[in-house]
């Protein structure tokens, strides 16, 4: 795991306790700052997993903590590749990489392509907002109202109070509200076949990747 | 989760801690013909073990006819990235974020930083903990295991396989501590699981007394989900419809 050294406070560590209200928007949800902004297709919003059962479910959100809107779809983007990375072995490079995009045919309608689910032979392709099958598993994206829940502008506002970062807070401004109470988000959910996502480990270390492609000719 | 009363004291002093942390993320078969270029400048993707469909692949597999890109996930540019929930948010700077998303799960190097806002929560909070009658965990490594006591404490249940939140940030990723066991953060992350608050509690309290992790749920932040009771379906894909 390597050494960790103890910092000791001091005028660099106050300095970089002054954040600004955007910068608390990031870290996921809008994160990272001047990449990507609330909404955007390649923005990962939370990511999720767990086991039960036999069963590995992943979800994970993006493009989220948007306004409801009528005939609102997901946030689609056919340039925006998504990463889903699993480490079974405890070696530190994924055993598994099941990457996501998203194509439209001809009559307007989205489909998810995954590639790299573990277990299946080959790509696996179904239209989005459809609980897909595949190599024993499910696959699916979709509109859904946000499940995330965090008082992002109390941490916001009190970062701000709080910037010298000297001694004990005063005025805090977490109310305990949910920032994201009442918005939506387009997610990708999957259902793996534990034996197949895991082989036969009881551990696991994921993490959730976007990135983009360059551009048409 | 169990809530903890006096929410507006102790949440300003959590969100301290929020806050210095945070400051501180057709191509393939039936593609109807639609070739795209690989291009891209950088390479922050791996594939190891991906068949990315050309072509010339049969059609059987995509009867809709939905364009999809055809480059390799390699010739794709990192935009995002996330493990360990709230880790960039709580403990990485904003000037770092990109860096260290980038980096992601393998953020070694930003250890010092990690360390570093950690250690401006607690000047900024840890008064107030022991106002609440919450030990605050050491900054100080008094193990000599080369890690923050904070960062080194078991935050296990008695009898339960050691875990310490340095193993849980780093690397950076989500832990599936035992798929056997009943999943809930910190083995693995479901729908409904109030993880800034529990996160917060496992690296600013002191674990020693087995005070539970989730003593701070509901003080900082809302307890659970805004939609349908805070309740997530049972059956695929388990999230709530859109408002």
């Amino acid at each position: 795991m390597g050494t960790w050294s103890k910092i000791t406070l001091g005028a660099a560590v106050i300095a970089a306790m002054s954040v600004s209200v955007d910068s608390v928007r990031a870290a996921d949800h809008d994160d990272p700052p001047a990449r990507v902004e609330f909404g955007d297709a390649a923005d990962i919003g939370e990511l999720y997993a767990w086991t039960s059962g036999d069963t590995l479910s992943v979800v994970v959100t993006f493009a989220g903590g948007v306004e409801p809107a009528p005939n609102q779809t997901g946030t689609w983007n056919r340039d925006v590749l998504y990463g889903i990375h699993i480490d079974h072995d405890g070696d530190g490079t994924a055993d598994h990489d099941i990457y996501v995009r998203f194509g439209e045919n001809p009559e307007a309608q989205w489909g998810m392509q995954v590639l790299g689910f573990p277990g299946a032979d080959g790509p696996l392709v179904g239209p989005v907002q459809t609980a897909n099958e595949g190599a024993g598993g499910l696959f699916w994206a979709g509109l859904h109202e946000d499940p995330s829940f965090f008082d992002l502008n109390g941490l916001a506002v009190t970062l701000n109070r709080i910037g010298d970062g000297d001694g004990p807070a005063e005025d805090i401004a977490f109310t305990g509200a949910d920032y994201f109470a009442g918005l939506n988000t387009t997610a990708i959910v999957l259902d793996i076949p534990l034996d197949a996502a895991l082989s036969g480990s009881s551990t696991a270390s994921i993490w959730a990747t976007t990135a983009a492609a360059g551009d048409d000719t | 989760m169990n809530m903890r009363a006096n929410a507006h004291r102790l949440v300003a002093l959590a969100a301290v801690a929020l806050l210095v942390a945070s400051a501180c993320g057709g191509g393939e078969d039936g593609n109807n013909g639609s070739n795209n270029d690989n291009s891209s400048t950088s390479n922050n993707t791996t594939s190891t073990n991906v068949t990315t469909p050309n072509s010339t692949t049969p059609n059987n597999s995509n009867p809709s006819g939905f364009d999809f890109r055809t480059e390799e996930p390699g010739d794709y540019v990192r935009v995002d990235a996330v493990g360990q929930p709230y880790v960039s948010r709580l403990f990485v700077p904003g000037s770092s974020k990109n860096g260290y998303n980038d980096q992601i799960p393998d953020t070694e190097a930003y250890d010092d930083a990690i360390v570093q806002r950690l250690s401006a929560w607690h000047a900024a909070v840890d008064d107030e903990l022991i106002n609440f009658a919450l030990p605050p965990c050491s900054m100080d490594d008094t193990d000599a295991d080369g890690l923050p006591d904070c960062l080194g404490q078991n935050i296990s249940d008695d009898g339960a396989e050691p875990v310490t939140p340095a193993q849980l940030l780093r690397p950076d990723s989500l832990k599936i501590l035992d798929a056997g066991a009943d999943a809930g953060y910190p083995n693995g992350r479901t729908l409904a699981d109030p993880v800034a608050d529990i996160l917060l509690g496992i690296v600013l309290i002191d674990q020693s007394g087995r005070v539970p992790p989730d003593i701070i749920v509901g003080v900082l932040n809302p307890p659970a989900n805004d939609a349908n009771d805070g309740d997530f379906s049972n059956e695929f894909p388990y999230l709530n419809d859109p408002f």
